[in-house]
């Protein structure tokens, strides 16, 4: 099997699949039990909380509490402010975002150029979301220089990031950032699916979305799921101590894909993140690919997990100005630092030999 | 609320010697309706004459009732106030029926009297009912020639039948009794219409419906399980078979002129389809065809493939226009479904310019040249087997 849909979830790999397993044997106390075995896992949570702040060069102030995924973060952050204030998004960026905006009494849609979210930030907007890698594009915002513009224009503004594709991906420097709250989610870097995190500036106050017995401050109560936490935490580990080579490595393979299918189009390849890489096959429907390739054990996305069962045009991609006549044509291709040449190379292989059996079919029609 | 429905039978009574065993089909499929839809414990069924009795423990829903009236050989269907076998009570059933209704203005009596037993004929009957609603009902007038009510009178051996009410069902002969067809499903509106016009005839249908399978994603098969679904009612059971087509698609294409793919694809499909017949026992293939609907229901194209053929192909929408099939498949509620847009392999596979007028040499040769035996054979071994019944649930068929 090859897997190219890392940007829609990533397995896990042993190391994470130990720290879960050993923490569901050894760590199971609720951590709110008032003895000595829960107080001890109580300790290794709060340890871990630390580590991510660490980790995200989080500055003093900065919170943290988990989540049972980067949608639930998006909503809860964004639910603070829902018809108090005005909101500006990205419509290409992830349904989390859009769909809230949907009930949103007054929202402003923004684009994805640099210089137009600065203009699109007035005063009277009082949440911005900005989404660091997106999940469909792969195209990388500089949320360094973005977000002190913003700042400077709208000091109040509260400044929402989506981080669920660049963790452990691309670095995420807190103290650089002039960010509010940012998103993050487990399962795009090998962590298990089901926890997502947000970490947000203390002196902005977060309400809980439900209420129970009081868990993480009451921000976000349920019991705290230890294995969850653990393997979230291994995940993270494996990535961040690498994060330069995997860039590259996956940069690498990325490019070899581009250059293999030159005739074909990748527009979003010079801005995007290398771990996500769009390409457009003119004239054959990507579902068509998809099945050939999912027929080699092969699997890859045509659109975001979450859109692709709409057909037809797709708002994302008229977001991001891909020509409507390509909606039907665009592969995404999504990588972990994990994915091997040897694995892209079959890949390629396989698409060829695809295409070119197709190429009869082509050749009679044109 | 009603617990007797008297159930009359359509055609059958043009039927000669061969009578008996009509009715013996028609009684199956009724049971089998029975024993789905309202159980056997608490109803059974009466055989009087030209007609089927119904009598339940328990009122019979709406749905209940409306379902008798789509099976193949119904006539139409009323639900009855079962009565004593007397003059009075059979005024008194009459008299009960119209107070639960609005009242019209204009009525009859209608009276068969089967049982020579009773003393009244129907003359007297139709006379004393009558006369016994106008005075109970001042307001109601009698016409005997346009009446906007009919009051029923069945005087039958074992009691006497009221009704008001009277369904037509969908007619036609009882299944199974016209033989087996295997119906060639599209996942458009014709083909199902088509098998709804064979059901009602008496046909046993087997549906194949042919997937291109990786040209075609699989969320077309839920609107086949649907569209088959919906069909149910006026078959007592069926089969699917879902026949995994794309290798042959492809490999015809390879092969074949451009302009030939759409024909070939037909004649490659009705030939899968006659070896399914022959492994089912089924007699003839049925298809949705309309003439000149699209290229491949031209003459020469139909001419062209039944040449092929070894067994006949019945084609009951051939001088249907598109909207009376569409209204049809609103009748039987197929259009919802039927208009659901599906992945077509066509838009992969479909030539710019379909070939209208074949050429006989070049079309013939490549059938006769090209059997692919082997490969259809495949296919129908790979194909995805289901179990129909009458509620329309779907079992995987046991592969024998």
């Amino acid at each position: 099997m090859i897997y190219l849909d890392h940007a829609a979830t990533s397995p896990m790999p042993t190391e994470v699949l130990k720290a879960f397993t050993d923490a569901a044997k050894n760590d199971f106390a609720n951590p709110s039990s008032p003895h000595r075995f829960a107080k001890g896992v109580t300790k290794k949570i709060e340890k871990i909380k630390e580590e991510f702040l660490t980790a995200l060069k989080a500055p003093a102030g900065f919170k943290f509490f988990f989540t049972s995924s980067a949608t639930e973060a998006n909503n809860q952050v964004l639910y603070n402010y829902l018809g108090k204030k005005k909101l500006l998004i990205f419509e290409g960026d992830h349904a989390s975002i859009t769909e809230i905006a949907k009930i949103w009494p007054e929202s402003e849609i923004a684009f994805y150029n640099h210089d137009q979210i600065i203009e699109s930030v007035t005063d009277d907007i009082g949440v911005i979301v900005l989404t660091h890698v997106n999940n469909q594009s792969g195209i990388i915002l500089d949320i360094g220089s973005l977000t002190s513009e913003i700042k400077k224009k709208n000091p109040k503004i509260h400044i929402h990031v989506d981080c669920a594709q660049s963790l452990g991906k691309i670095e995420i420097n807190l103290k650089k950032w002039k960010v509010d709250s940012i998103a993050l989610s487990a399962h795009k870097i090998g962590g298990p699916v089901g926890i997502g995190a947000v970490v947000f500036d203390s002196f902005k106050k977060i309400n809980p979305l439900f209420y129970g017995g009081g868990q993480q401050e009451g921000l976000r109560p349920s019991t705290l799921s230890y294995p969850l936490i653990a393997a979230f935490y291994a995940a993270l580990k494996l990535k961040t101590t690498k994060l330069d080579i995997n860039f590259d490595h996956t940069k690498k393979i990325n490019l070899k894909i581009q250059q293999e299918f030159s005739q074909f189009h990748f527009p979003f390849a010079k801005t995007a993140s290398p771990y996500i890489l769009m390409m457009i096959i003119p004239e054959i429907s990507s579902d068509i690919l998809l099945r050939l390739l999912e027929e080699k054990e092969i699997y890859l996305s045509s659109t975001s997990a979450c859109s692709s069962k709409v057909k037809g045009e797709n708002i994302v991609f008229n977001a991001h100005k891909v020509p409507k006549a390509w909606h039907k044509n665009v592969l995404r291709i999504s990588f972990s630092s994990e994915t091997s040449q040897a694995e892209v190379g079959s890949f390629i292989t396989n698409l060829q030999y695809i295409l070119t059996d197709l190429n009869p079919l082509m050749k009679k029609k044109r | 609320m009603y617990r007797e429905l008297i159930i009359n039978v359509d055609e059958m009574w043009l039927k000669g010697n061969n009578r008996a065993w009509y009715y013996k089909l028609m009684k199956q499929h009724l049971l089998e309706v029975i024993g789905m839809h309202i159980g056997h414990k608490i109803a059974k069924i009466t055989h009087e004459n030209h007609r089927y009795i119904l009598h339940t423990e328990e009122d019979l829903t709406e749905t209940q009732i409306l379902i008798f009236t789509k099976i193949p050989g119904i006539h139409s269907v009323a639900p009855a106030r079962k009565v004593e076998l007397s003059r009075e009570a059979i005024i008194e059933g009459a008299i009960l029926e119209l107070k639960q209704m609005t009242l019209p203005k204009t009525f009859k009596v209608v009276t068969s009297r089967p049982n020579k037993n009773f003393k009244d004929n129907s003359m007297v009957i139709c006379q004393e009912v009558g006369h016994a609603l106008l005075i109970k009902f001042p307001q109601l007038k009698v016409d005997i020639h346009h009446p906007e009510l009919s009051v029923h009178v069945r005087i039958l051996d074992d009691a006497a039948y009221v009704s008001v009410r009277k369904i037509l069902g969908i007619g036609g002969l009882p299944f199974d009794c016209n033989g087996h067809l295997v119906s060639m499903l599209s996942g458009g509106f014709d083909s199902v219409v088509a098998s709804y016009l064979m059901a009602k005839r008496g046909c046993r249908l087997t549906f194949v419906f042919f997937h291109a399978y990786p040209y075609v994603g699989d969320e077309v098969k839920d609107k086949i399980y649907q569209l088959t679904a919906k069909l149910m009612p006026y078959l007592k059971f069926a089969r699917l078979y879902i026949v995994p087509f794309g290798p042959i698609q492809k490999q015809i294409s390879d092969m074949c002129r451009d302009d030939y793919r759409t024909i070939l694809f037909r004649a490659y499909m009705m030939r899968t389809s006659q070896y399914l017949a022959k492994r089912v026992k089924a007699q003839g293939i049925l298809t949705g065809d309309s003439l000149g609907q699209v290229s491949s229901q031209t003459i020469h194209n139909i001419a062209a493939i039944e040449k092929h053929s070894r067994s006949p192909i019945f084609r009951p929408l051939i001088g249907f226009n598109k909207y009376e099939i569409m209204a049809l498949a609103k009748t039987i509620d197929t259009h919802d479904i039927s208009i659901i847009p599906h992945d077509d392999a066509c838009a992969l596979f479909a030539p710019k310019h379909p070939v209208l007028r074949p050429n006989p040499e070049y079309f013939d040769q490549f059938l006769n040249e090209n059997i692919f035996q082997a490969e259809m054979r495949l296919a129908l071994d790979c194909a995805e087997v289901w179990h129909f019944d009458c509620l329309g649930q779907r079992f995987p068929h046991a592969k024998s």
